[in-house]
Protein backbone atom coordinates (compact mmCIF):
# COMPACT_ATOMS: atom_id res chain seq x y z
CA UNK A 1 0.00 0.00 0.00
CA UNK A 2 2.32 2.58 -0.93
CA UNK A 3 -0.18 5.22 -1.78
CA UNK A 4 -2.09 6.82 1.43
CA UNK A 5 -5.67 7.73 1.26
CA UNK A 6 -6.15 9.82 4.04
CA UNK A 7 -9.66 9.89 3.42
CA UNK A 8 -10.81 6.60 3.53
CA UNK A 9 -8.56 5.39 6.29
CA UNK A 10 -10.33 8.41 7.96
CA UNK A 11 -13.41 7.25 7.25
CA UNK A 12 -12.80 4.15 8.26
CA UNK A 13 -11.05 4.88 11.56
CA UNK A 14 -11.64 8.00 12.98
CA UNK A 15 -13.80 6.11 15.92
CA UNK A 16 -10.78 4.09 16.97
CA UNK A 17 -8.42 6.61 17.12
CA UNK A 18 -10.38 8.57 18.68
CA UNK A 19 -11.26 6.06 21.63
CA UNK A 20 -7.32 5.85 21.90
CA UNK A 21 -7.27 9.65 22.36
CA UNK A 22 -10.46 9.84 24.59
CA UNK A 23 -9.12 6.66 27.05
CA UNK A 24 -5.53 9.13 27.11
CA UNK A 25 -6.81 12.42 27.95
CA UNK A 26 -10.28 11.36 29.36
CA UNK A 27 -11.90 14.47 27.92
CA UNK A 28 -14.28 14.66 24.66
CA UNK A 29 -13.08 17.86 23.34
CA UNK A 30 -9.14 17.30 23.95
CA UNK A 31 -10.05 13.83 21.95
CA UNK A 32 -11.66 15.27 19.01
CA UNK A 33 -8.91 17.37 18.75
CA UNK A 34 -6.02 14.45 18.79
CA UNK A 35 -8.09 13.09 15.92
CA UNK A 36 -8.30 15.64 13.90
CA UNK A 37 -4.25 16.53 14.21
CA UNK A 38 -3.23 12.74 14.23
CA UNK A 39 -4.85 12.53 10.55
CA UNK A 40 -3.92 16.14 9.82
CA UNK A 41 -0.24 15.03 10.80
CA UNK A 42 -0.90 11.96 8.34
CA UNK A 43 -1.80 14.04 5.40
CA UNK A 44 1.24 16.18 6.09
CA UNK A 45 3.64 13.56 6.36
CA UNK A 46 2.76 11.46 3.90
CA UNK A 47 3.99 7.87 5.78
CA UNK A 48 4.59 4.78 3.49
CA UNK A 49 3.07 1.69 4.44
CA UNK A 50 2.89 -1.69 3.55
CA UNK A 51 -0.54 -2.72 5.36
CA UNK A 52 -3.90 -0.95 6.43
CA UNK A 53 -3.10 -2.77 9.78
CA UNK A 54 0.46 -1.04 9.16
CA UNK A 55 -1.31 2.24 8.84
CA UNK A 56 -3.85 1.65 11.87
CA UNK A 57 -0.61 1.08 14.18
CA UNK A 58 1.05 4.05 13.13
CA UNK A 59 -2.42 6.59 13.52
CA UNK A 60 -2.21 4.74 17.02
CA UNK A 61 1.23 5.62 17.84
CA UNK A 62 1.04 9.34 16.34
CA UNK A 63 -2.60 9.92 18.29
CA UNK A 64 -0.58 8.73 21.64
CA UNK A 65 2.01 10.95 21.29
CA UNK A 66 -0.33 14.05 20.41
CA UNK A 67 -1.91 13.05 23.41
CA UNK A 68 0.93 12.89 25.78
CA UNK A 69 1.89 16.04 24.39
CA UNK A 70 -1.44 17.60 25.26
CA UNK A 71 -0.92 15.84 28.86
CA UNK A 72 2.09 17.86 29.26
CA UNK A 73 -0.30 21.77 29.15
CA UNK A 74 -0.77 22.75 33.01
CA UNK A 75 -4.75 23.27 31.92
CA UNK A 76 -5.08 19.51 30.81
CA UNK A 77 -3.24 18.10 34.11
CA UNK A 78 -7.03 17.39 35.71
CA UNK A 79 -9.85 16.73 33.37
CA UNK A 80 -13.47 16.63 35.31
CA UNK A 81 -15.17 13.19 34.66
CA UNK A 82 -18.88 14.61 34.73
CA UNK A 83 -18.51 14.77 30.99
CA UNK A 84 -19.39 10.70 30.56
CA UNK A 85 -23.40 11.39 29.42
CA UNK A 86 -21.78 13.82 26.30
CA UNK A 87 -19.29 11.12 25.36
CA UNK A 88 -21.67 7.94 25.71
CA UNK A 89 -24.34 8.34 22.41
CA UNK A 90 -26.43 5.65 24.30
CA UNK A 91 -25.83 5.92 28.03
CA UNK A 92 -27.13 2.92 29.11
CA UNK A 93 -26.00 2.70 32.87
CA UNK A 94 -23.65 -0.49 32.54
CA UNK A 95 -22.21 1.05 30.04
CA UNK A 96 -21.29 5.14 31.86
CA UNK A 97 -19.98 1.81 34.61
CA UNK A 98 -17.36 0.67 32.44
CA UNK A 99 -16.26 3.62 31.09
CA UNK A 100 -15.79 5.25 34.36
CA UNK A 101 -13.73 2.43 35.36
CA UNK A 102 -11.22 1.66 32.77
CA UNK A 103 -10.92 5.71 32.32
CA UNK A 104 -10.12 5.42 36.68
CA UNK A 105 -7.32 2.62 35.63
CA UNK A 106 -3.67 4.48 35.69
CA UNK A 107 -1.94 5.47 32.40
CA UNK A 108 -1.04 2.85 30.31
CA UNK A 109 -3.04 0.48 32.01
CA UNK A 110 -6.48 1.84 30.42
CA UNK A 111 -4.42 2.26 26.99
CA UNK A 112 -3.39 -1.11 27.24
CA UNK A 113 -6.63 -3.02 28.00
CA UNK A 114 -8.62 -1.03 25.48
CA UNK A 115 -5.87 -2.20 22.75
CA UNK A 116 -6.29 -5.63 23.94
CA UNK A 117 -10.39 -5.91 24.04
CA UNK A 118 -11.21 -3.73 21.85
CA UNK A 119 -8.99 -3.54 19.29
CA UNK A 120 -8.00 -7.06 19.70
CA UNK A 121 -3.82 -6.27 19.39
CA UNK A 122 -1.95 -9.43 21.07
CA UNK A 123 0.22 -8.03 24.15
CA UNK A 124 3.16 -8.06 21.65
CA UNK A 125 1.43 -5.58 18.97
CA UNK A 126 0.31 -3.71 21.93
CA UNK A 127 4.42 -3.52 23.09
CA UNK A 128 5.28 -2.38 19.86
CA UNK A 129 2.37 0.85 19.39
CA UNK A 130 3.39 1.85 23.19
CA UNK A 131 6.90 1.43 23.00
CA UNK A 132 7.30 -0.96 25.86
CA UNK A 133 8.75 -4.40 27.14
CA UNK A 134 5.93 -6.95 25.96
CA UNK A 135 6.68 -8.75 29.60
CA UNK A 136 6.08 -5.15 30.91
CA UNK A 137 2.54 -5.55 28.61
CA UNK A 138 1.34 -8.31 30.51
CA UNK A 139 2.49 -7.22 33.56
CA UNK A 140 0.51 -3.91 33.66
CA UNK A 141 -2.57 -6.26 31.66
CA UNK A 142 -2.71 -8.60 34.80
CA UNK A 143 -2.80 -5.63 37.66
CA UNK A 144 -5.24 -3.83 35.44
CA UNK A 145 -7.79 -6.73 35.10
CA UNK A 146 -7.31 -7.22 39.18
CA UNK A 147 -8.21 -3.81 39.43
CA UNK A 148 -11.50 -4.11 37.59
CA UNK A 149 -11.92 -7.35 38.99
CA UNK A 150 -11.81 -6.19 42.32
CA UNK A 151 -14.45 -3.03 41.59
CA UNK A 152 -16.88 -4.64 39.12
CA UNK A 153 -16.87 -8.06 40.45
CA UNK A 154 -21.45 -7.59 40.38
CA UNK A 155 -20.97 -5.49 36.35
CA UNK A 156 -19.94 -8.74 35.17
CA UNK A 157 -17.23 -7.23 32.69
CA UNK A 158 -14.66 -10.23 32.83
CA UNK B 1 -14.98 -8.73 28.08
CA UNK B 2 -17.84 -7.87 25.55
CA UNK B 3 -19.05 -5.12 27.64
CA UNK B 4 -15.70 -3.09 26.92
CA UNK B 5 -16.24 -3.70 23.30
CA UNK B 6 -19.90 -2.36 23.69
CA UNK B 7 -19.33 0.31 25.85
CA UNK B 8 -16.37 1.56 23.57
CA UNK B 9 -18.36 0.56 20.40
CA UNK B 10 -21.21 3.47 22.08
CA UNK B 11 -17.88 6.19 21.79
CA UNK B 12 -18.39 8.14 18.20
CA UNK B 13 -17.13 11.35 17.13
CA UNK B 14 -19.57 14.16 17.04
CA UNK B 15 -20.74 14.84 13.57
CA UNK B 16 -19.60 18.45 13.89
CA UNK B 17 -15.61 17.55 14.42
CA UNK B 18 -16.33 14.23 11.47
CA UNK B 19 -17.17 16.72 8.85
CA UNK B 20 -14.47 19.51 9.87
CA UNK B 21 -12.05 17.14 9.60
CA UNK B 22 -12.93 15.55 6.90
CA UNK B 23 -13.14 19.01 5.08
CA UNK B 24 -9.84 19.52 5.68
CA UNK B 25 -8.41 16.37 4.49
CA UNK B 26 -10.63 16.92 1.34
CA UNK B 27 -8.43 20.18 1.63
CA UNK B 28 -11.79 22.34 1.11
CA UNK B 29 -11.17 24.03 4.45
CA UNK B 30 -8.20 25.46 6.52
CA UNK B 31 -10.26 25.91 9.53
CA UNK B 32 -8.95 24.03 12.86
CA UNK B 33 -11.39 24.38 15.73
CA UNK B 34 -8.47 23.55 18.62
CA UNK B 35 -9.47 23.64 22.12
CA UNK B 36 -6.09 24.30 23.21
CA UNK B 37 -5.41 27.10 20.59
CA UNK B 38 -9.53 28.46 22.04
CA UNK B 39 -7.76 28.38 26.05
CA UNK B 40 -4.77 30.18 24.97
CA UNK B 41 -6.86 32.52 23.24
CA UNK B 42 -9.02 32.95 26.30
CA UNK B 43 -6.07 33.45 28.40
CA UNK B 44 -4.49 35.89 25.98
CA UNK B 45 -7.48 37.57 26.48
CA UNK B 46 -7.73 37.53 30.04
CA UNK B 47 -4.43 38.88 30.61
CA UNK B 48 -5.62 41.78 28.04
CA UNK B 49 -8.33 42.77 30.01
CA UNK B 50 -6.51 42.29 33.15
CA UNK B 51 -3.51 44.70 32.00
CA UNK B 52 -5.91 47.40 31.02
CA UNK B 53 -8.12 47.09 33.86
CA UNK B 54 -4.56 47.60 36.15
CA UNK B 55 -4.15 50.42 33.70
CA UNK B 56 -7.43 51.92 34.25
CA UNK B 57 -7.18 51.06 37.89
CA UNK B 58 -3.55 53.25 37.89
CA UNK B 59 -5.24 55.59 36.18
CA UNK B 60 -8.39 56.82 38.37
CA UNK B 61 -6.67 56.46 41.25
CA UNK B 62 -3.83 58.69 40.77
CA UNK B 63 -6.39 61.01 39.09
CA UNK B 64 -9.06 60.63 41.70
CA UNK B 65 -7.41 60.42 45.13
CA UNK B 66 -5.62 63.54 44.81
CA UNK B 67 -9.11 65.46 45.12
CA UNK B 68 -10.14 62.81 47.76
CA UNK B 69 -7.22 63.70 49.92
CA UNK B 70 -7.99 66.99 49.47
CA UNK B 71 -4.74 68.07 47.62
CA UNK B 72 -5.54 71.62 44.91
CA UNK B 73 -3.38 69.91 42.40
CA UNK B 74 -6.54 69.83 39.99
CA UNK B 75 -7.89 72.46 40.44
CA UNK B 76 -3.92 74.69 40.48
CA UNK B 77 -3.52 72.93 37.06
CA UNK B 78 -6.66 74.50 35.81
CA UNK B 79 -4.73 78.02 35.96
CA UNK B 80 -2.50 76.96 33.81
CA UNK B 81 -5.06 76.92 31.32
CA UNK B 82 -7.06 78.97 29.53
CA UNK B 83 -10.56 79.79 29.70
CA UNK B 84 -12.00 77.62 27.00
CA UNK B 85 -10.96 74.67 28.49
CA UNK B 86 -12.76 75.54 31.91
CA UNK B 87 -15.41 74.28 31.22
CA UNK B 88 -14.38 71.66 29.81
CA UNK B 89 -12.52 70.70 32.22
CA UNK B 90 -15.32 71.16 35.10
CA UNK B 91 -17.81 69.31 32.77
CA UNK B 92 -14.69 66.07 32.89
CA UNK B 93 -14.56 66.50 36.69
CA UNK B 94 -18.80 66.46 36.93
CA UNK B 95 -18.21 62.91 34.63
CA UNK B 96 -14.84 61.52 35.56
CA UNK B 97 -15.47 59.67 38.81
CA UNK B 98 -19.01 58.01 37.90
CA UNK B 99 -17.38 57.07 34.20
CA UNK B 100 -14.25 55.59 36.21
CA UNK B 101 -16.43 54.04 38.60
CA UNK B 102 -18.55 52.47 35.76
CA UNK B 103 -15.55 51.08 33.88
CA UNK B 104 -13.91 49.37 36.30
CA UNK B 105 -17.21 47.84 37.49
CA UNK B 106 -17.95 46.56 34.25
CA UNK B 107 -14.31 45.19 33.84
CA UNK B 108 -14.48 43.62 36.90
CA UNK B 109 -17.75 41.75 35.95
CA UNK B 110 -16.06 40.96 32.28
CA UNK B 111 -13.07 39.60 33.83
CA UNK B 112 -14.34 37.61 36.52
CA UNK B 113 -17.56 36.19 34.49
CA UNK B 114 -15.97 35.26 31.18
CA UNK B 115 -12.58 33.88 33.16
CA UNK B 116 -15.11 31.77 35.21
CA UNK B 117 -17.12 30.60 32.33
CA UNK B 118 -13.95 29.50 30.76
CA UNK B 119 -12.74 27.46 33.62
CA UNK B 120 -15.93 25.88 34.24
CA UNK B 121 -16.42 24.45 30.53
CA UNK B 122 -12.78 23.30 30.05
CA UNK B 123 -11.49 22.31 33.89
CA UNK B 124 -14.58 21.84 36.00
CA UNK B 125 -15.86 23.69 38.99
CA UNK B 126 -13.31 23.02 41.61
CA UNK B 127 -10.83 25.38 39.35
CA UNK B 128 -13.56 27.65 38.57
CA UNK B 129 -14.09 28.30 42.73
CA UNK B 130 -9.98 28.57 43.16
CA UNK B 131 -9.63 30.93 39.96
CA UNK B 132 -12.40 33.00 40.79
CA UNK B 133 -10.94 33.48 44.08
CA UNK B 134 -7.77 34.11 42.74
CA UNK B 135 -9.10 36.79 40.73
CA UNK B 136 -10.77 38.67 43.35
CA UNK B 137 -8.11 38.64 45.93
CA UNK B 138 -4.84 39.69 43.41
CA UNK B 139 -7.37 42.68 41.78
CA UNK B 140 -8.30 43.62 45.39
CA UNK B 141 -4.38 43.46 46.85
CA UNK B 142 -3.60 45.13 43.50
CA UNK B 143 -6.33 48.41 44.62
CA UNK B 144 -5.42 48.24 48.42
CA UNK B 145 -1.79 48.60 47.53
CA UNK B 146 -2.70 51.80 45.48
CA UNK B 147 -4.90 52.58 48.42
CA UNK B 148 -1.99 52.80 50.88
CA UNK B 149 0.46 54.34 48.40
CA UNK B 150 -1.47 57.25 47.34
CA UNK B 151 -2.82 57.70 51.14
CA UNK B 152 -6.54 57.56 51.95
CA UNK B 153 -9.59 58.68 53.50
CA UNK B 154 -13.47 57.15 53.53
CA UNK B 155 -14.25 58.66 50.01
CA UNK B 156 -11.58 57.00 48.47
CA UNK B 157 -12.69 53.79 50.51
CA UNK B 158 -16.27 53.94 49.42
CA UNK B 159 -15.17 54.43 46.14
CA UNK B 160 -13.06 51.60 45.93
CA UNK B 161 -15.79 49.23 47.60
CA UNK B 162 -18.49 50.67 45.10
CA UNK B 163 -16.04 49.22 42.27
CA UNK B 164 -16.47 45.81 43.82
CA UNK B 165 -20.04 45.52 43.86
CA UNK B 166 -21.19 44.81 40.32
CA UNK B 167 -19.15 41.95 40.81
CA UNK B 168 -21.43 40.93 43.84
CA UNK B 169 -24.06 40.91 41.40
CA UNK B 170 -22.04 37.78 39.48
CA UNK B 171 -22.92 35.27 42.33
CA UNK B 172 -26.07 34.42 40.85
CA UNK B 173 -24.55 34.30 37.55
CA UNK B 174 -21.88 31.65 38.48
CA UNK B 175 -24.34 29.57 40.20
CA UNK B 176 -26.40 29.96 36.83
CA UNK B 177 -23.13 28.37 34.85
CA UNK B 178 -22.39 25.87 37.36
CA UNK B 179 -25.86 24.50 37.43
CA UNK B 180 -25.83 24.28 33.06
CA UNK B 181 -22.44 22.50 32.89
CA UNK B 182 -22.62 19.98 35.78
CA UNK B 183 -25.44 17.70 35.63
CA UNK B 184 -25.88 16.76 39.83
CA UNK B 185 -26.85 13.45 38.94
CA UNK B 186 -23.25 12.27 37.48
CA UNK B 187 -21.70 14.15 40.38
CA UNK B 188 -23.85 12.31 43.25
CA UNK B 189 -22.93 8.98 41.53
CA UNK B 190 -19.23 9.68 41.42
CA UNK B 191 -18.92 11.29 44.43
CA UNK B 192 -20.70 9.42 46.42
CA UNK B 193 -19.20 6.38 45.00
CA UNK B 194 -15.26 7.67 44.82
CA UNK B 195 -15.82 9.87 47.59
CA UNK B 196 -17.61 8.69 50.45
CA UNK B 197 -19.44 12.33 51.74
CA UNK B 198 -18.71 11.56 55.29
CA UNK B 199 -15.13 12.19 54.52
CA UNK B 200 -15.49 15.03 53.43
CA UNK B 201 -14.86 18.36 55.96
CA UNK B 202 -15.53 22.44 55.57
CA UNK B 203 -12.05 24.23 55.36
CA UNK B 204 -12.16 28.07 55.84
CA UNK B 205 -11.54 30.22 52.50
CA UNK B 206 -9.75 33.50 53.06
CA UNK B 207 -10.84 34.69 49.56
CA UNK B 208 -14.19 36.38 49.58
CA UNK B 209 -16.41 33.30 48.61
CA UNK B 210 -16.64 31.69 52.26
CA UNK B 211 -16.59 28.74 53.29
CA UNK B 212 -14.95 25.45 51.21
CA UNK B 213 -15.90 22.21 50.90
CA UNK B 214 -12.63 19.70 51.06
CA UNK B 215 -11.88 15.77 50.58
CA UNK B 216 -10.21 14.78 53.77
CA UNK B 217 -6.98 13.96 52.23
CA UNK B 218 -7.02 17.53 50.23
CA UNK B 219 -7.46 16.01 46.64
CA UNK B 220 -10.93 16.84 46.25
CA UNK B 221 -12.13 20.73 46.65
CA UNK B 222 -15.56 21.72 45.88
CA UNK B 223 -18.60 23.72 45.40
CA UNK B 224 -18.70 26.49 47.87
CA UNK B 225 -20.02 28.81 45.84
CA UNK B 226 -23.32 27.10 44.74
CA UNK B 227 -23.31 25.09 47.68
CA UNK B 228 -24.58 22.28 46.05
CA UNK B 229 -22.05 19.93 47.85
CA UNK B 230 -22.48 21.31 51.19
CA UNK B 231 -25.89 20.61 50.45
CA UNK B 232 -25.47 17.30 49.79
CA UNK B 233 -23.10 16.48 52.50
CA UNK B 234 -25.61 18.03 55.15
CA UNK B 235 -28.78 16.24 54.04
CA UNK B 236 -25.88 13.25 53.52
CA UNK B 237 -24.78 13.53 57.28
CA UNK B 238 -28.14 14.20 58.47
CA UNK B 239 -30.37 11.64 56.90
CA UNK B 240 -27.85 8.59 57.30
CA UNK B 241 -30.68 7.01 59.25
CA UNK B 242 -33.12 6.68 56.16
CA UNK B 243 -30.35 6.33 53.70
CA UNK B 244 -28.77 3.94 55.69
CA UNK B 245 -30.39 0.76 53.24
CA UNK B 246 -30.76 2.61 50.18
CA UNK B 247 -29.29 1.34 46.81
CA UNK B 248 -27.01 3.64 45.03
CA UNK B 249 -30.30 4.46 42.50
CA UNK B 250 -32.62 4.99 45.15
CA UNK B 251 -29.55 6.96 47.07
CA UNK B 252 -29.84 9.41 44.21
CA UNK B 253 -33.48 9.75 43.66
CA UNK B 254 -33.56 10.78 47.71
CA UNK B 255 -30.90 13.31 47.06
CA UNK B 256 -32.62 14.47 43.63
CA UNK B 257 -35.81 14.57 45.84
CA UNK B 258 -34.52 16.95 48.00
CA UNK B 259 -32.15 19.16 45.79
CA UNK B 260 -34.87 19.56 43.29
CA UNK B 261 -36.89 21.09 46.55
CA UNK B 262 -34.17 23.63 47.79
CA UNK B 263 -33.89 24.21 43.78
CA UNK B 264 -37.21 25.59 43.86
CA UNK B 265 -36.70 27.89 46.84
CA UNK B 266 -33.14 28.68 46.34
CA UNK B 267 -34.28 30.13 41.99
CA UNK B 268 -37.21 32.76 43.49
CA UNK B 269 -34.13 33.55 46.70
CA UNK B 270 -31.72 33.98 43.83
CA UNK B 271 -33.97 35.92 41.53
CA UNK B 272 -34.89 38.14 44.92
CA UNK B 273 -31.49 38.50 45.73
CA UNK B 274 -30.76 39.69 42.10
CA UNK B 275 -32.41 42.08 42.17
CA UNK B 276 -31.68 43.40 45.22
CA UNK B 277 -28.08 43.48 43.77
CA UNK B 278 -29.45 45.49 40.89
CA UNK B 279 -31.56 47.90 42.69
CA UNK B 280 -28.96 48.35 45.96
CA UNK B 281 -26.00 49.45 43.15
CA UNK B 282 -28.22 51.52 41.02
CA UNK B 283 -28.73 53.31 44.02
CA UNK B 284 -25.90 53.92 45.00
CA UNK B 285 -24.23 54.34 41.94
CA UNK B 286 -26.77 57.21 41.54
CA UNK B 287 -25.85 58.03 45.43
CA UNK B 288 -22.15 58.15 44.33
CA UNK B 289 -22.44 60.30 41.14
CA UNK B 290 -23.90 63.06 42.90
CA UNK B 291 -21.98 63.22 46.18
CA UNK B 292 -18.24 62.47 44.21
CA UNK B 293 -19.37 65.34 41.36
CA UNK B 294 -20.30 67.72 44.63
CA UNK B 295 -17.27 66.76 46.21
CA UNK B 296 -14.63 66.98 43.64
CA UNK B 297 -15.99 71.01 42.73
CA UNK B 298 -16.80 72.12 46.60
CA UNK B 299 -15.20 70.37 48.74
CA UNK B 300 -11.36 70.33 49.34
CA UNK B 301 -8.97 73.66 49.63
CA UNK B 302 -9.18 75.89 46.82
CA UNK B 303 -5.95 78.54 46.04
CA UNK B 304 -8.30 81.17 46.68
CA UNK B 305 -5.07 83.23 47.05
CA UNK B 306 -3.84 83.50 43.03
CA UNK B 307 -0.26 82.38 42.63
CA UNK B 308 0.34 84.81 40.13
CA UNK B 309 -1.10 87.74 41.56
CA UNK B 310 1.44 90.20 43.32
CA UNK B 311 0.81 91.02 47.15
CA UNK B 312 0.89 95.29 47.54
CA UNK B 313 0.04 94.96 51.47
CA UNK B 314 -1.11 92.83 53.98
CA UNK B 315 -3.52 94.06 57.15
CA UNK B 316 -3.88 92.00 60.59
CA UNK B 317 -6.29 93.42 62.49
CA UNK B 318 -6.69 91.59 65.68
CA UNK B 319 -10.20 93.33 67.82
CA UNK B 320 -9.50 91.03 70.56
CA UNK B 321 -5.99 92.16 71.50
CA UNK B 322 -7.27 95.89 70.09
CA UNK B 323 -3.93 95.16 67.53
CA UNK B 324 -4.10 97.09 64.15
CA UNK B 325 -0.73 95.65 62.33
CA UNK B 326 0.08 96.34 57.99
CA UNK B 327 2.41 94.22 57.76
CA UNK B 328 5.44 93.57 55.36
CA UNK B 329 6.37 90.25 55.39
CA UNK B 330 9.23 88.58 53.83
CA UNK B 331 8.93 86.40 50.91
CA UNK B 332 9.36 83.51 52.81
CA UNK B 333 6.32 84.44 55.27
CA UNK B 334 4.47 85.42 52.22
CA UNK B 335 3.90 82.20 51.01
CA UNK B 336 4.19 80.43 54.25
CA UNK B 337 0.88 82.67 55.08
CA UNK B 338 -0.73 82.05 51.03
CA UNK B 339 0.15 77.99 51.37
CA UNK B 340 -1.76 78.20 54.97
CA UNK B 341 -4.86 80.44 53.66
CA UNK B 342 -5.05 78.41 50.50
CA UNK B 343 -4.79 74.81 52.17
CA UNK B 344 -7.98 75.72 54.06
CA UNK B 345 -10.99 73.43 53.44
CA UNK B 346 -14.18 75.20 51.65
CA UNK B 347 -17.70 73.89 51.77
CA UNK B 348 -20.83 74.68 49.99
CA UNK B 349 -22.65 75.31 53.03
CA UNK B 350 -23.59 78.25 54.81
CA UNK B 351 -22.23 78.39 58.56
CA UNK B 352 -23.91 80.39 60.87
CA UNK B 353 -23.53 80.92 64.99
CA UNK B 354 -22.01 84.34 66.55
CA UNK B 355 -20.78 86.92 64.24
CA UNK B 356 -18.61 89.06 66.54
CA UNK B 357 -15.82 90.05 64.36
CA UNK B 358 -12.30 88.79 66.08
CA UNK B 359 -9.91 88.98 63.50
CA UNK B 360 -10.11 90.21 59.97
CA UNK B 361 -6.72 90.02 57.54
CA UNK B 362 -6.81 92.00 54.29
CA UNK B 363 -4.40 90.65 51.44
CA UNK B 364 -4.07 93.85 48.98
CA UNK B 365 -2.92 92.78 45.64
CA UNK B 366 -1.53 95.38 42.72
CA UNK B 367 -4.49 97.19 41.18
CA UNK B 368 -6.46 97.66 44.07
CA UNK B 369 -8.11 94.18 44.24
CA UNK B 370 -8.77 92.47 48.02
CA UNK B 371 -9.20 89.50 49.27
CA UNK B 372 -10.39 89.54 53.10
CA UNK B 373 -10.45 86.94 55.81
CA UNK B 374 -13.22 88.20 58.03
CA UNK B 375 -12.58 85.63 61.64
CA UNK B 376 -15.77 86.12 63.34
CA UNK B 377 -16.10 83.83 67.16
CA UNK B 378 -18.48 81.17 65.30
CA UNK B 379 -17.20 81.10 61.55
CA UNK B 380 -14.55 82.33 59.10
CA UNK B 381 -16.03 84.87 56.25
CA UNK B 382 -13.93 85.18 52.75
CA UNK B 383 -14.82 88.16 50.64
CA UNK B 384 -13.44 87.34 47.18
CA UNK B 385 -14.29 90.24 44.80
CA UNK B 386 -16.53 89.30 41.81
CA UNK B 387 -13.21 90.23 39.70
CA UNK B 388 -10.88 88.08 41.69
CA UNK B 389 -13.60 85.20 41.53
CA UNK B 390 -13.34 84.93 37.30
CA UNK B 391 -9.70 84.04 37.73
CA UNK B 392 -9.65 80.24 35.89
CA UNK B 393 -8.29 78.46 39.52
CA UNK B 394 -11.57 80.16 41.16
CA UNK B 395 -13.49 77.85 39.13
CA UNK B 396 -15.05 75.72 42.11
CA UNK B 397 -15.75 79.24 44.38
CA UNK B 398 -18.12 80.31 41.47
CA UNK B 399 -19.49 77.46 41.35
CA UNK B 400 -20.27 78.17 44.83
CA UNK B 401 -21.64 81.38 44.37
CA UNK B 402 -23.97 79.94 42.20
CA UNK B 403 -25.24 77.51 44.51
CA UNK B 404 -25.88 79.93 46.99
CA UNK B 405 -27.60 82.34 44.75
CA UNK B 406 -29.78 79.20 43.27
CA UNK B 407 -30.72 78.95 46.70
CA UNK B 408 -31.71 81.90 48.09
CA UNK B 409 -29.02 82.55 50.53
CA UNK B 410 -26.56 84.13 48.57
CA UNK B 411 -24.96 87.50 49.75
CA UNK B 412 -21.90 89.51 48.33
CA UNK B 413 -19.28 87.78 48.01
CA UNK B 414 -18.65 86.04 51.35
CA UNK B 415 -18.25 82.50 52.35
CA UNK B 416 -19.12 81.18 55.65
CA UNK B 417 -17.22 78.13 56.48
CA UNK B 418 -16.36 76.71 60.03
CA UNK B 419 -13.11 76.55 61.00
CA UNK B 420 -10.78 75.77 64.44
CA UNK B 421 -9.65 77.46 66.91
CA UNK B 422 -5.74 76.21 65.72
CA UNK B 423 -6.39 78.12 62.66
CA UNK B 424 -6.10 81.40 64.48
CA UNK B 425 -3.37 80.29 66.39
CA UNK B 426 -1.70 79.43 63.57
CA UNK B 427 -2.32 82.83 61.44
CA UNK B 428 -0.81 84.89 64.62
CA UNK B 429 2.28 82.72 64.74
CA UNK B 430 2.85 83.24 61.24
CA UNK B 431 1.83 87.15 60.97
CA UNK B 432 3.63 87.82 64.27
CA UNK B 433 6.63 85.79 64.13
CA UNK B 434 9.49 87.77 62.42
Amino acid sequence: MSEINCESLFRKYHNNVYRVCLVMVKNKSDAEDAMQETFIRMLNNKPIFDTENHALAWLFKTARNICKNKLAYWFNKSVPLEEIDNILHTSTNDNKEVLKLILSLDFPKREIIYLYYVEGYSTEEIAQILDLNPNTVRSHMKRAKEKLKGIAIDMEVF
Amino acid sequence: MNKIKDTFNDIHVSEEKYNETLAILKGKSNTIINRDKLIKYNIAKQIGLGALLVVLTIYSIKVLLPSFKGNNELIHNVSELDFKSIDILAIETIIRTPIVILLLGGLLQIITSELNRYILKFKGYYYASKKFNLTFSVLFLILLVFLFINGYDKKALLMLIAMFIPSGILSPNVVKVFKEKIQIKNMLTQKTKEYPLENFRYQDDTSLIGKELVYTDGTLGAFSLSGEAKFLMKNHLNNLEKIKDLDQKEYINFMLGLFKKKENSFKNFSNKLSLLFIFGYLFLFLFLITSFARYNLTQGAINIVPDNMVINKITYNDYSKDIKNTTDLSKDKYNELVSFLNSMPIYDEMYYGDDTIIKELDLEFLGNKKIKYVFTKSYLLIYVPNELSKYPQHNSIRYIKDSYKKNGIYSESYFRIPYYKDVLDKLDGILNSK
